[in-house]
């Protein structure tokens, strides 16, 4: 039965727990021979080879096994000419075990060619021989390569680790905002409902009985809450899109569009437009989102129309493996200064009494183009109308 | 029925619902007598006629809001189009989401309507009257 020469060192101090640098990473070498002058002839040729390093001694294959269990070496260095257990039996021992089955083991043997076979049956990882005498050049070289390997593995394991840690609680919080935001435009809306319905009712009461002023006054409260109203209904709409959540189906986009311009067939008819829509085509979305696209564009344009008789064109043009849409008017137009912000939520150019809104519409329009796997863009100069593009795959 | 008095049943726990929905439902032009229970538990003690509620007649007409403590209105829901004796009972869902809309999804149209509680108090008489219509159409 072969002895250890001296006890495992003890593990050094907790390792740093995101190093970012391979000298911040710590790496050990298992020393198995039993002949105690032999293991401390490589402990004096190994000790100084890379700061972090520790050289862990066995005297034995059990002896070996019993410190894998301790730790992950970054290389096994394996006398083959053991007592009870020897260098070949050991190795296919420490093969076996899922969490070593390709820690490189380096054999150390004197001349034997047969026995060079021995372990083929079992050389799952990386397995290498040298022979005694070894040169001590050859062992530090071998060893150090090993030693790299294993720190460099090391830190990406560690950076893989800590970028799927990043992801998860990304995904965590940026789902339970969602959630707060559905939930809270969703409660939202019960207290308002009930200030807006008892000031009707407290208006109803009082009918003629009010000064002009106060009169007023009930007027100011019923337009806060239906703007409050208005805001959280489209907060919830952006919050529902944002969530991710998609029901793809057929949409006849012509069809779809039909639609849109029918619910706002009053506008129309009041601003006089004059649409013009090409053929559009048939692809694989969510309806209720693309409608909600089309509503926000071609209510947009109805709004934003200017003085000039509105013009409208709307149409799509196939690129490649997506459609590219368009919405053309020829209304007021916006800065350049502006092309990027428009998109984004609470963005608004105007003030309200010039155009009322909320500033979410377009927003809506970005996630719902997104959540399809497109982009979106506007095209405009102040008086020249805007043209505001999309794509979306097609099936 | 002998009775010439539409009973409805309104489940809401919130006293200022109540009292909106009270006011609205002047415009009905049938005859009611409105009883008001506060959460899902009492409804269905209510519905089942058990203890304090042995003697009230079945409603011909429930107005359920969502939004109620402990047992919630979609548990209620399914729990009254569960029971035989209510089966045929008309129901009027009120809410204040359109998301919750997949509720009377499978149900029979004519018995069972979904309303979007409005914002406004015209809108709420509106309301009331189409589910007065819808009530007639159960009823026929």
């Amino acid at each position: 039965m072969g002895h250890a020469l001296g006890e495992p060192k003890a593990l050094l101090g907790a390792s740093p727990s995101r190093p970012q640098a391979e000298e911040d990473c710590e790496a050990s070498v298992l020393l198995v021979d039993d002949h105690p002058e032999n293991l401390l002839a490589l402990e004096v040729v190994l000790k100084d080879l890379c700061p972090r390093l520790n050289l862990v001694m066995a005297g034995s294959g059990q002896e070996a096994l019993k410190r894998m269990l301790e730790r992950d070496f970054a290389v096994i260095l394996l006398d083959v000419q053991m007592p009870d257990l020897d260098g070949f039996e050991t190795a296919s021992l420490i093969r076996q075990r899922e969490r070593s089955r390709h820690t490189p083991i380096i054999f150390l043997t004197a001349i034997n060619t047969n026995e060079l076979y021995a372990f083929k049956g079992y050389s799952f990882g990386a397995v290498d021989y040298l022979f005694k005498p070894i040169p001590q050049d050859v062992l530090r070289a071998k060893v150090s390569v090993f030693v790299d390997l294993f720190k460099k593995s090391e830190i990406l394991r560690r950076q893989s680790q800590r970028l799927a840690e990043i992801n998860q609680e990304l995904s965590r919080s940026n789902s339970e905002l969602e959630q707060f935001a559905y939930v809270a435009s969703h409660d939202l809306r019960e207290p308002l409902r009930k200030v807006c319905g008892f000031v009707d009712l407290l208006a109803l009461r009082l009918k003629g009985r009010l000064d002009s002023e106060s009169e007023e006054y009930v007027r100011f409260v019923v337009d806060g809450v239906t703007r409050m109203e208005s805001l959280i209904s489209n907060l919830l709409e952006y919050s529902r899109v944002g969530r991710g959540e998609k029901r793809l189906e057929n949409v006849d986009t012509g069809a779809l569009l039909q639609k849109v311009l029918s619910d706002l067939e009053p506008l129309i008819e009041e601003s006089g437009a004059k649409i013009h829509r090409d053929a559009m085509p048939e692809l694989r979305a969510d309806p209720l989102q693309m409608r909600q696209l089309f509503q926000n564009l071609v209510g947009n344009a109805l709004k934003f129309r200017g003085k000039r008789a509105l013009k409208l064109d709307i149409g799509a043009r196939r690129q490649g493996d997506s459609w590219a849409f368009f919405v053309k008017d020829n209304g007021i137009g916006i800065d350049r200064a502006h092309h990027q912000r428009i998109f984004s939520i609470f963005q608004r150019l105007h003030r309200r009494d010039e155009y009322p809104g909320t500033g979410i519409g377009l927003a809506i329009c970005k996630k719902v183009v997104e959540n399809h796997g497109g982009r979106i863009w506007v095209e405009s100069e102040p008086g020249r109308g805007s043209t505001f593009y999309f794509t979306l795959p097609a099936s | 029925m002998a009775d010439s008095a539409t009973r409805i049943l309104l489940v809401e726990d919130d006293p200022g619902d109540v009292r909106l929905i009270r006011e609205a439902l002047k415009g009905f032009k049938t005859p009611f007598e409105l009883k008001v229970v506060g959460d899902g538990e009492e409804a269905m003690a209510y519905l089942r006629k058990e203890g304090r509620f042995a003697a009230e007649p079945t409603p011909d007409l429930i107005l359920l809001d969502l939004n109620l403590p402990r047992k919630n209105g979609r548990e209620l829901f399914s729990e009254i189009r569960a029971e035989p004796a209510l089966s045929r009972v008309p129901i009027a869902v009120l809410t204040t989401s359109s998301s919750d809309q997949d509720l009377i999804d499978g149900y029979d149209p004519r018995l069972n309507r979904y309303v979007t509680k409005p914002m406004r108090l015209a809108a709420l008489n509106e309301a009331v009257m189409d589910i007065e219509s819808f009530w007639r159409q159960a009823a026929a």
